[in-house]
């Protein structure tokens, strides 16, 4: 629907351009005399200039999906009923203002942070198209500092050649997200629930390997033992399915105390020691000296660094190399001379089998394994670890990503804000 | 003082559980370790049981029938003797420090994450401690 409001408006817009809704432009059209304008090549006579404006303005009025029109300037140059009601404004009043007066859109996990401007100057300085889909979680502060839910598209208006402004169609999402909610909210209480009959067969397989039911012969031990393994992947599973659910419920606390990366960062690679000795795999750490203290959630951090790294350890073969490290990275100021240090970065390198190229965008995805090491013995992943890691720290103001190249290895960048993460409220823990 | 010395060989231990196959599991698992077990099926079993046989520690599950987890402890911590008996929760939920810090819970075990032999551990560990 949004797809086809776009090119409807594009077409209309790029060819009649925005007169019909600013009365200046109106009366220059009126006045043009016997000069007839286009709509996608067939020649409309002037008389019909005025029904086809009113059949348009009709049919914008009519259309459920807010619909904005703004200039080069930001400012709105057209308003339909539908985005005055969503927004609670009445459109005249916003005619002519700047769409980011009007509009205040955010990122859920943000919500002070307007990106209103930032999203518009990315389609009136150069051609394209921005999307916010229902999961990417926008919402809009109304005027009466209500806010909602919105999925919209921001399109660059053509006129000719040249960028003329700015199309934005939205709609409410509340609908789509309350079922979003459902469905984490089952997947929640289905995993506890799944986790009472997985505590039996843990328990039963343990009771049987451990001979408290009688001597178990060397088959039978080895049948039992995968039985167990089987139950812990499970449990495990489980565990990620809850947290993925408590995230997208955002329902997850953050609680930020002091802490040292660097030892939160080597307690890390102590506790995988184990996994690495197995496969003869050398960790090597190397830490800044000078990074100081940040307020870190070190529970949410831990687990972040702890899938990084031993990710690495899985899709490292035997006998190679991981390098860890902890250090600042900064940001170039316009000259490109001086570098302010912004971020704390911990970088995860691999001499393991790569991720390919074309699954590269994929990596994050819920429930996604490039292809390459699901062949792999003994990496039997849920594929919701990085897709856990990356939401965890993007939620505390971080970011994680990876540079990667099948068959030489992979670089992970795990970055916290040098000012800390912000303590967030929540009912339900990661675990 | 007669009380507290009979009480060192009590070895009575309360399983407050309402699966089956879980409840089964915990009392072979203590009574295999040399511990006598009494089994209740729900919070209001579970604390006319704790009354009637005082047991020396009580295994308590959080979502029961009747009366659940945190209703027991409600109950038992106003009695005079159950004010004192150490509690460990089976849960498969995620520790509730508040309810930990309440009712000084003595420990809280997820029970798919935990294996029955640390849970023996932490039963003897609340023994030598309570």
């Amino acid at each position: 629907m949004v797809t086809f409001l776009i090119f409807f408006a594009g077409v209309f817009m790029g060819c009649i351009g925005t007169g019909i809704f600013l009365r200046k432009r109106e009366a220059s059209v009126n006045n043009r005399g016997s000069a007839s304008p286009t709509l996608r090549g067939i020649t409309i006579p002037d008389s019909d200039v005025v029904h086809q404006r009113d059949k348009f303005a009709a049919i914008f009025s009519s259309i459920r999906e807010g619909i904005v029109v703004v200039d080069k300037g930001h400012n709105i140059t057209f308003i339909n009923q539908a985005a005055g009601s969503l927004l609670r404004v009445a459109p005249a009043e916003v005619l002519g203002k700047a769409l980011e007066l009007s509009i205040f859109l955010f990122k859920e996990s943000k919500p002070y942070e307007i990106k209103t401007q930032e999203l518009l100057q990315g389609v009136i300085l150069s051609t394209d198209i921005i999307s916010g889909d229902v999961l990417d979680r926008f919402s809009v502060r109304t005027n009466d500092g209500k806010s909602f839910p919105i999925a919209f598209a921001l399109t660059t208006l053509l006129e000719g050649n040249e960028i003329a402004g700015a199309i934005m169609v939205f709609r409410d999402v509340t609908k789509e997200r309350e079922i979003d909610r459902e469905k984490s909210e089952f997947v929640s209480l289905a995993s506890h629930q799944l986790r009472t009959p997985i505590s039996s067969i843990n328990w039963y397989a343990e009771m049987l390997l451990s001979g408290d039911a009688g001597r178990v012969s060397k088959k039978q031990k080895q049948y039992l033992d995968e039985i167990y393994k089987g139950s812990q992947r499970s449990t495990d599973l489980i565990r990620s399915l809850l947290n993925v659910s408590r995230i997208e419920l955002g329902k997850f606390p953050i609680d930020p105390e002091t802490v040292k990366v660097k030892d939160l960062v080597g307690q890390v690679c102590r506790d995988l020691l184990l996994p690495a000795r197995k496969k003869k795999i050398k960790i090597t750490e190397n830490y800044a000296p000078e990074i100081p203290a940040i307020a870190a959630d070190p529970r949410l951090l831990t687990m972040a660094v702890q899938n990084i790294i031993s990710n690495a350890i899985s899709y490292t073969p035997a006998g190679g190399h991981i390098f860890v490290s902890v250090a600042f990275e900064g940001t170039k100021d316009h000259g490109g001379t001086k570098t302010s240090k912004k971020d704390i970065v911990i970088t995860v390198s691999d001499s393991g089998y790569g991720i390919p190229k074309a699954e590269q965008p994929k990596i994050f995805t819920k429930m996604y394994r490039a292809d390459n090491v699901k062949k792999l013995k003994d990496t039997e992943g849920t594929g919701l670890g990085l897709y856990i890691a990356r939401s965890v720290i993007q939620h505390a103001g971080g970011n994680i990503r990876f540079e990667s190249e099948e068959g030489k290895g992979t670089t992970f960048y795990i970055t916290v804000p040098l000012v800390g993460m912000k303590k967030r409220e929540g009912t339900r823990r990661l675990e | 003082m007669l009380n507290k010395f009979l009480n060192k060989f009590n070895k009575k231990i309360l399983v407050i559980e309402d699966d089956p196959s879980l409840r089964q599991a915990i009392t072979d698992k203590l009574t295999g370790s040399g511990f006598s077990v009494v089994q209740a099926e729900d919070g209001e079993e579970g604390l006319r049981f704790a009354y009637k046989n005082h047991p020396r520690v009580i295994l308590l599950d959080l979502m029961l029938p009747i009366t659940d987890g945190a209703g027991v402890l409600d109950e038992l911590r106003k009695d005079e003797w159950g004010k004192d008996v150490p509690v460990i929760v089976m849960s498969n939920l995620l520790e509730d420090e508040n309810l930990v810090k309440r009712y000084h819970v003595f420990g809280y075990i997820v029970k798919s994450d935990w294996k029955m032999e640390d849970v023996i551990k932490k039963v003897r560990e609340a023994i030598a401690e309570g």
